[in-house]
């Protein structure tokens, strides 16, 4: 059995035949209609007791199949492991799975919420792309639990719910991108599916809590590796007086993030050079608290590129400026790790909201302004072939 | 730069002190009357017959003795000085305006000195409201040997003393200054960027010298001689008020019919004795307020008092019951000379004369022969009698040219070419007589030298239907009518190469915010010089905050957000200034192999810059290793270059040969001088400079 596709939601791998289908319960020709029902395998793997239609097995590869209980057409299309509804066209266009992992209070959920928000407006506009969600659940919980508290209420998110508190889940946000490719009026659009899954801290903090997440880890296409250089202890000091600092309570340094996920994706690494081939995009965040102390000709303070590729000199004057940092930040083992394990990997600096929240965890007054939060996601993007790359490297 | 006030009877120098205040010289330091009768000389002095510089600069008639009264304007009936004949100079000649002022102006320079202010180089210099005579105050100056920087209306040099002319804070005040001749109100509509239009201005022939008067026929009357002259009490009368000004009584002696006589006054005594004169200012205001609301102006909230005889206590407060209005007095008497001094660092500062054809009221219901409006604009209302007394303001509805009186304001097409303020200004808007139409008398002048190419920027309409707005003008929308500029806090800017990002708190009721920003230069990428534009708060938020593309010059951005309330007149504005950044060299580091003449790899090293500047000393270093060197302590120090002149666009390349290595490596330079931030070196492509 070829094993090509993975669920965007489960992070399980099946080959494309075996996607199931589930009945709409709409009525059919023959006046029959399937009544709802709970779905234990829906239930057990996701944690979702509504009523549905039946699920039953076709051919996968097709769009739509026939119920063989009451005869309806169906184009609802589900994951073979856990039951949940695929993405339409999933298995036709591409797919790819991006992990976001990071340290307990780095501003992973925070720094996704606003990536997310800017491929939807600003970035998107510019690069010519769309992203739009692929389920109703992401359009509700991207909507009310992530975009609305943070650009419409200003507050920032609690922590993220671990993977151990919640039955060994995590529950990934999944879109369609899209991008324009061809010119003129022959334009046509090429689709990717993207799923974003958002670790809690703790889940990285132990090798046993890094296991749960082992599948999907092992599984996405990129990583995101967010890193927060406060909780550096070289770096630290140089923070803008006024910075509110995270606690040391729980969270550990950056470093040992990196080994742990290092050591899980090593472990299920089927290449035999002995790098991991999964391209990591390691991002530090909240650099505003540093834009003080770095060189006023440091790319990190540059206005950044605007235009519809990836800019890879840019990309690669930021990964050279962060390495220098790191020497700064007494973070040199971080590049060291990187350089002996990983075959792909790229520094970038953003910041999520341009500027500090308040001590009371709200949104700066001014509101939020984004620098260069789309970098890791496009370069991860870039080397997949979704959007094209102006330079070499 | 020093700023001087020429007064009727005194002049002031003040000068940037240590700690950025004004420093300013005392009321009484330098007269500004010339005594050209001495033996030494002209020499300033308030002597009974000492000549006033100011009268005569600024009405082009004969000077008028110390202690009396300008030419044209009202004067007691018994002035002894009334038709003194002109004062021969030391060679025999009459002295005339610019040389009296010549006069004055080398003993404030002298004063400037003794007072550790320096010499003087650059002058900012004050006009009275009416605004004529500034070629003769130039000369004047010139002639002396000073610079002339700024030449300013009394009333904005005031304003800038109160920080009533803030970047981001638009209002309306109204400037209250009483000399010794007389009082000039003006009304200054203030905009957020820099710019001030003198709406209005009311000349009234009431000043210290009236009060002087009051007080002279009070002494008469004391001395039992109530139908007497009082020209020979005005000197004492005037010492006696003055010394109210320090202490709750004074005393003097005064000869009288042959004896001395010790006579004394109370500050309540004066204060009974100047209350029908403030009334009279009082009322003027209030007219002026009235025409105000008339015109739908914005109606000032403020009232900024300026001259010596604001000085006088009480004068705040009896006008703050009386008007209604808050009224600011901080060393009133060195307002003007204060806010010159000021002006050497404000940067960009414009200048717009309101309209002034506008006509008096009927003052039939006026029997007061001192009138309340001796001001052609006549938004105060009312005509002063001794105006077409004196035979040289026929009435209302002419237009016959003549002589203005010391901070009269005429008509601009009445005005002498040589007194319209912008026909001397080159960088100025000058209208043809097509474009201007033959009511209208706005003169407008951008107020420094270095924005000569920069085109006049007009800001929102402020001024009555009949003034014409330039074509340039942007007209308001009409929602935006009833919505009000308001600082905004939290403004900050953040550079990034040639782009400024703009933030700021949005007040909760506004959805718009007008940002505007001018460069202290020309940029040399040709940007615009200055800028306005209209932010959405939806577009603010979609864009995370506003990009700007500005440059590397200085520049001065201000931002307002509109809501439907007017902002605090006294707020802190929204503004900021920020300092220019170094010049910028670029450079590359390219390796090749097998140049001519030299062995193994060679890295040619490539500088350019995009404005002419100096390269400073520089160190190349060779760093081993994937982390790029921050410091020669990181690598081999290859060659020191030593400073050189860079032109714009024209590339400097220094080749080297550079060592064999095995792995990565980087070339960079760094300044010999770490701390030298007068150039900006920056790497083309920091990644590119890795060669191997």
């Amino acid at each position: 059995m070829a094993a090509d596709l993975v669920c965007p939601y489960c992070y399980e791998t099946f080959a494309a035949r075996d996607i199931g289908f589930r009945c709409s319960g709409r009525p059919s020709p023959t006046g029959r209609r399937c009544a709802f029902e709970r779905d234990p395998v829906l239930a057990e793997r996701t944690g979702r007791r509504g009523e549905v239609g039946p699920a039953f097995r076709a051919d996968g590869r097709k769009p739509t199949a026939v119920c063989p209980a009451c005869a309806a057409e169906t184009t609802y299309r589900i994951c073979p492991v856990c039951h949940s509804t695929l993405p339409v066209q999933f298995g036709m266009v591409g797919h790819r799975l991006i992990a976001m992992v990071g340290a307990k209070a780095s501003g992973k959920t925070v720094y996704m919420t606003v990536l997310l928000h800017e491929l939807m407006n600003r970035v998107g506009a510019g690069l010519g792309t769309a992203l739009m969600a692929s389920d109703d659940l992401t359009i509700r919980r991207f909507g009310s639990d992530y975009e609305e508290q943070l650009y419409r209420h200003g507050r920032l998110f609690h922590g993220t719910r671990t993977a151990a508190a919640n039955d060994g889940r995590v529950e990934p946000l999944v879109f369609r991108f899209s991008r324009s490719r061809g010119r003129l009026n022959r334009s046509r659009p090429r689709h990717s599916v993207l799923s974003f899954f958002d670790t809690a801290g703790e889940d990285f903090n132990s090798r046993e809590n890094v296991e749960l997440n082992t599948r999907y880890l092992a599984n996405a296409d990129g990583v995101i590796l967010i890193l927060d250089p406060l909780q550096m202890p070289g770096a630290r000091p140089l923070a803008r007086p006024g910075t509110v600092l995270p606690g040391s309570e729980g969270v550990d340094e950056p470093v040992n993030v990196l080994s742990r996920v290092t050591n899980m994706l090593m472990a299920r690494q089927k290449g035999s050079s002995g790098l991991i081939r999964t391209p990591l995009a390691v991002v530090f965040a909240k650099l505003d608290a540093f834009w003080d102390t770095l060189d006023p000709g440091s790319p990190l303070r540059g206005h950044p590129p605007a235009g519809d590729r990836f800019d890879t000199a840019d990309s690669l004057d930021v990964h050279e400026e962060v390495r220098r940092l790191l020497k700064e930040w007494e973070g040199v083992r971080i590049d060291q790790d990187l350089a002996t394990h990983y075959r792909r990997y790229r520094y970038f600096g953003v910041s999520a909201l341009g500027a500090g929240p308040t001590p009371d965890a709200l949104v700066a007054p001014t509101g939020i302004q984004p620098y260069r939060v789309t970098d890791p996601l496009l370069w991860l993007l870039s080397e997949f072939g979704a959007v094209p790359r102006r330079g070499r490297g | 730069m020093h700023g001087i006030d020429l007064g009727d009877s005194y002049a002031r120098i003040a000068w940037p002190g240590p700690d950025g205040a004004p420093v300013v010289t005392g009321a009484t330091d330098v007269p500004a009357t010339v005594d050209v009768t001495g033996p030494d000389g002209p020499r300033p002095a308030r002597t009974a017959g000492a000549r006033s510089a100011r009268a005569g600069l600024f009405t082009g008639t004969a000077e008028r003795p110390a202690g009396a009264w300008p030419a044209g304007a009202w004067r007691p009936t018994d002035d002894p000085f009334a038709d003194a004949p002109l004062p021969a100079g030391p060679r025999g000649g009459a002295l005339g305006p610019e040389a009296l002022t010549g006069v004055v102006l080398a003993a404030l320079a002298r004063r400037s000195r003794e007072c550790g202010g320096g010499t003087p180089q650059e002058v900012a210099l004050a006009l009275p409201a009416g605004g004529g005579g500034e070629p003769a105050l130039r000369r004047a100056a010139e002639q002396t040997g000073l610079r002339v920087g700024q030449v300013l209306p009394e009333s904005v040099a005031a304003a800038l003393h109160y920080g009533a002319v803030r970047d981001g804070a638009r209002l309306s005040v109204l400037v209250y200054d009483q000399g010794a001749t007389g009082s000039d109100l003006s009304l200054l509509a203030v905009d957020g960027d820099r710019t001030v239009r003198v709406l209005e201005t009311v000349s009234q022939p009431l000043g210290g010298d009236h009060w002087d008067e009051a007080v002279a026929r009070e002494l008469l009357r004391r001395l039992g001689s109530p139908d007497g002259p009082v020209g020979p009490l005005l000197p004492a009368a005037e010492r006696l008020r003055l010394a109210l000004d320090e202490a709750p009584e004074a005393w003097q002696r005064v000869p009288w019919e042959g004896a001395e006589h010790e006579v004394s006054l109370d500050r309540e005594t004066l204060r009974a004795l100047v209350e029908p004169l403030r009334e009279l200012g009082a009322g003027a205001v209030g007219t002026l307020l009235e025409t105000v609301q008339d015109r739908g102006w914005d109606v000032p909230g403020t009232l900024l008092l300026a001259g010596g005889l604001s000085e006088a206590p009480g004068t705040a407060e009896w006008l703050e019951e009386r008007l209604g209005l808050t009224v600011r007095s901080r060393t009133p008497g060195a307002a003007v000379a204060s806010g010159l001094a000021l002006t050497g660092d404000f940067g960009l500062l414009r200048v717009l004369t309101g309209p002034a054809a506008t006509r008096p009221r009927p003052t039939d219901d006026d029997p007061d022969p001192r009138g309340r409006d001796t001001s052609s604009g006549g938004s105060g209302g009312r005509r002063a009698p001794n105006a077409s007394r004196a035979g040289r303001r026929p009435g209302p509805g002419t237009t016959a040219p003549g002589p203005a009186r010391p901070g009269e304001r005429r008509p601009a097409e009445e005005r002498p070419a040589e007194e319209e303020p912008w026909r001397d200004r080159p960088w100025a808007d000058r209208p043809g007589p097509s474009e201007r139409p033959p009511d209208a008398a706005e003169a407008e002048a951008v107020t420094n030298a270095d924005t000569a190419a920069a085109p006049p920027h007009h800001g929102p309409e402020q001024a009555p239907p009949r003034t014409p707005e330039p074509p340039t003008a942007p007209a308001p929308p009409a929602a935006d009518q009833a919505l009000h500029p308001v600082p905004v806090p939290q403004l900050r800017a953040t550079r990034r190469d040639d782009h400024l990002l703009l933030v700021w708190a949005w007040p909760p009721d506004s959805r718009e915010a007008r940002v505007r920003w001018s460069l202290d230069a020309p940029d040399p990428g040709g940007l615009p010089r200055t800028g306005d534009v209209r932010c959405g708060r939806r577009s603010y938020q979609h864009d995370g905050g506003l990009d700007l593309r500005v440059g590397r010059g200085a520049v001065t951005v201000t931002v307002a957000a509109l809501t439907p309330h007017p902002a605090d007149p006294l707020a802190e504005p929204s503004a900021l200034i920020l300092p220019a950044r170094p010049p910028l060299v670029r450079y590359e580091a390219v390796v090749r192999r097998g140049l001519p003449g030299l062995r193994g790899r060679t890295a040619r090293l490539t500088f350019v810059a995009d404005t002419p500047c100096e390269l400073p000393a520089l160190q190349v270093v060779h760093g081993l290793g994937r982390i790029c060197p921050a410091g020669a302590a990181d690598g081999t120090v290859l060659r020191e270059l030593p400073a050189r002149r860079l032109e714009a666009r024209i590339p400097f390349t220094v080749d080297l040969p550079l060592p064999a290595t095995r792995g990565p490596s980087w070339l960079i330079c760094l300044p010999l001088g770490p701390d030298d931030a007068a150039t900006e070196l920056r790497p083309a492509s920091l990644h590119r400079l890795k060669v191997s």
